[in-house]
């Protein structure tokens, strides 16, 4: 084989290795910059579904409402004037 | 000669290689290059918010009461649009539209059509999942109120623009709207755009929020009870406003009927009126309060002047009734303002003379705006020329129509030293880090009266409440004071209806310092209760002062008040008596009456006549048309029994006692057994 074709073939791999590792690593970039772009709407969107989740604890938070489920569900109602609640007694005399 | 091979086969595998990459990349480009395309320009572009977001309404306490969320609004570009058949038929799967109407939308020739405004989350997620060409996304804010019904009136709503369209949001639009952003597209000389450059973005200003003077709690407290004197006295209406009167501050407004922001579109018009501004009426009695307050400072009368009222007043020729049928007889002025007597107001209108009761009528602030922050007040309407009849029923709050803001300004004035303040309802302007750009102080409008007058004018109030038409006011342990009203309705066309009133109360507590004046008016009472101011507006004042006074941590104490006056009253004889009659008696001895059946007369009651109760108690009445009989009483046997249980017994059975002698009954006349007519008398001799 003349040296020169050998030289040019060796030079020519060399060459495609780079040229082929340059490729990669553009690919790597662009699938980074992907990701990035995935993880930066993922956040719009969990921020977005912060908001909104914000905006339903301030509605179940209404007055009306806990007075109502105050009232209907937990059963409580209004402390009167004078109330007598019964506290156990021990002992004796 | 290996070599060669090994070179040979080497190449012909490089180049196999590089055909195979070819290859691929023709795949690439060629058959999956529009779909990777799309995914690029996802990639590199982001939905910009043009809309800026609007500035939040808070209470004073920063407690969120309108709100702003971003909301995905649908757009189409129709020159990007490649199979508008399709593209509708999946659209209008999922936007629950018609297909013809979204086809119509994405094939016109423009360069962006809206398809669906602010959608919902899930749909927009529906939408995106389809991946249609030619469809895009905005962002655009949408307004929510997460209190749902809640000061309705006062925060008004928006429209679809975002552009406040009544109440505070139209008021303040200007501040809560914020600057939209720009994209702006270069272009060169002849407006083509330039290629390869890429738009530039100008972000939008944020809009800044305010703060209110209410409050959310004293807001909820009101309605709450608002409500609760809807249902139970079957009213048409009613409203309240409460404010702080050493500040001007609005705490608390609310109109019934109400409508929900959210969907506001869906409530007919007249409901988004705020009454409590925008409509003026006959106020009634709690005018009565301006009078006392005008006569007191000029002097023309005191608290000890005496008065007589003989159940009616003649002026210029016409008449004009006290409520109560026989007249309240000799009293001095602090009684004729408990007891709330007519023609004892019109002697003194009469001595304060026309022009200085115009004059404090126009301190106060009636017959012009107040200048409270909020879209459509109403001035109110004043007498032009006052005649002695104006004159007179003016003192006595007919004639001039008021709106009830102008009541609560006034009465604030009237208790807290003189001092006519300016309603407002907005406290600060924040930004949307938070910052306070600007801030409202307290606005004096005037002096109305002395800070001495205002003190005895307290007293006044507190007294009406402890001996007067306010006792169901009153509240064990703290100081109210408060003036009843009843007035009567106003027939469109002129004159009054029959039958139909508006019950008021305006108030205020403690009743030495002031922190809250409170007006309640319900509008047209049809129920069991009656119609008095006494008997449908005090208890609702009563209930919402109760929770307000503890939430604004105003102790109660044991040196407050205590009803002073007899507290067991002997119930009347009502049956075979109206019920206006029936209703006027029992108002008079502070008792309270509820109404069953229908009628006109009263046919029995519960308790029976001689029974001795407390003060504030209710009388349960039967109803019934006049035809009927009212039957007839056995007569029982008291003969044995000591005065007191003879009487009680003779009462009970609805028969009245005449007692000769003392010690225990003896005889009786008529005998037991016998059958009488209702309140027959029966002589008894007691010995000893």
């Amino acid at each position: 084989m003349p040296r020169f074709v050998r030289r040019a073939a060796l030079t020519l791999a060399i060459c495609g290795l780079l040229f082929g590792y340059s490729v990669h690593r553009h690919a790597q970039i662009a699938s980074s910059e992907r990701d990035i772009a995935h993880l930066t709407a993922e956040i719009a969107e969990m921020e977005a579904q912060n908001a909104k989740l914000q905006i339903e604890a301030l509605a179940l938070s209404s007055l009306p409402r806990l007075e109502r489920v105050a009232r209907q569900e937990l059963g409580m109602m209004n402390p009167q004037g004078r109330q007598i609640i019964l506290v156990g007694v021990t002992g004796g005399n | 000669m290996g070599m060669k091979l090994r070179v040979a086969s080497l190449l012909v595998l490089f180049i196999l290689g590089c055909v195979v990459l070819v290859l691929r990349l023709g795949f690439l480009q060629f058959v999956r290059g529009p779909e990777l395309e799309r995914w690029a320009m996802a990639q590199w572009t982001r939905d910009v918010a043009v809309s800026p977001s609007r500035g939040v309404i808070y209470d004073r306490n920063l407690r969120p009461l309108a709100v702003s969320a971003n909301a995905d609004t649908l757009v189409a570009l129709p020159a990007k649009i490649e199979n508008p058949d399709e593209t509708a038929a999946k659209l209008a799967a999922v936007l629950g539209i018609s297909p013809e109407v979204i086809h119509r939308g994405i094939t016109r020739r423009l360069d962006q059509v809206y398809i669906a405004r602010q959608i919902s989350r899930e749909q927009a997620a529906a939408v995106r999942a389809l991946n249609l060409p030619g469809i895009d996304f905005k962002i655009e804010t949408d307004r929510y109120y997460p209190n749902a019904n809640l000061a309705s009136h006062l925060l008004g709503f928006v429209g679809i623009d975002n552009q406040g369209l009544g109440g505070l949001e139209h008021k303040y639009d200007a501040t809560l709207r914020g600057t939209p952003g720009e994209v702006r597209n270069p272009a060169d000389g002849r407006r083509n755009p330039l290629q390869n450059v890429s738009p530039e973005y100008v972000p939008p200003v944020p809009g800044q929020s305010i703060v209110l003077t209410i409050d959310e709690v004293i807001q909820h407290i009101v309605e709450r009870e608002l409500d609760a004197a809807m249902t139970r006295h079957q009213a048409t209406a009613a409203l309240a406003v409460a404010m702080n009167p050493q500040t001007g501050e609005i705490l608390a407004m609310a109109n019934r009927p109400d409508f929900d922001p959210n969907a506001f579109n869906r409530y007919t018009e007249s409901l988004w009126r705020n009454t409590a501004v925008s409509d003026s009426f006959e106020p009634g009695s709690t005018f009565k309060v301006v009078t006392a307050a005008a006569a007191l400072n000029e002097g023309v009368v005191s608290e000890e002047d005496r008065l007589f009222c003989t159940g009616s007043v003649s002026v210029a020729g016409v008449r004009l009734g006290c409520w109560r049928a026989g007249g309240h007889g000799s009293l001095n002025f602090a009684e004729v303002f408990w007891r709330s007597c007519n023609p004892g107001f019109v002697d003194v209108g009469m001595k304060l003379g026309r022009e200085t009761l115009q004059a404090y009528i126009d301190k106060f602030g009636f017959g012009r705006r107040t200048g409270i922050d909020l879209p459509g007040e109403a001035p109110g309407v004043m007498f032009r020329r006052m005649g002695p009849v104006e004159l007179a029923t003016t003192s006595f709050g007919q004639g001039p129509a008021v709106t009830a803001l102008q009541q609560v300004v006034a009465l604030s004035a009237a208790v807290n030293g003189g001092i006519v303040y300016r309603p407002r309802l907005v406290k600060e302007i924040r930004d949307q880090q938070g910052v306070v750009v600007q801030t409202f102080p307290k606005e004096v409008v005037g002096q109305a009266i002395t800070a001495d007058t205002s003190a005895r004018v307290r007293t006044l109030l507190e007294g009406a409440v402890l001996y007067g038409s306010g006792r169901n006011a009153f509240l064990e342990g703290q100081r109210v004071g408060g003036k009843t009203g009843t007035a009567q309705m106003v027939r469109a066309g002129g004159g009054y209806y029959d039958g139909r009133y508006i019950a008021s109360f305006i108030g205020m507590a403690p009743a030495d310092d002031p922190s809250i004046a409170l007006l309640v008016i319900v509008r047209d009472p049809q129920g069991p209760y009656g119609y008095y101011g006494s008997q449908v507006a005090a208890p609702a004042f009563r209930a919402m002062m109760v929770d307000i006074l503890r939430y604004l941590k105003v102790e109660p104490h044991s040196g407050g008040s205590v009803l002073t006056e007899p507290a067991l009253v002997t119930v009347p004889e009502l049956r075979g008596l109206s019920t206006t009659a029936a209703l006027a008696h029992l108002r008079d001895l502070g008792l309270n009456l509820r109404m069953e059946k229908v009628g006109d007369r009263v046919i029995s009651q519960t308790p029976t006549p001689g029974a001795a109760v407390s003060v504030g108690t209710t009388v349960i009445v039967e109803l019934g048309t006049a035809q009927e009989p009212l039957g007839r009483i056995v007569v029982p046997d008291v003969r044995g029994l000591s005065m007191r249980d003879a009487s009680l017994k003779m009462s009970a059975a609805g028969l009245r006692i005449v007692v000769t002698g003392t010690g225990l009954a003896v005889t009786q006349d008529p005998l037991p057994g016998e059958e009488v007519d209702i309140s027959t008398i029966v002589r008894v001799t007691f010995r000893p």
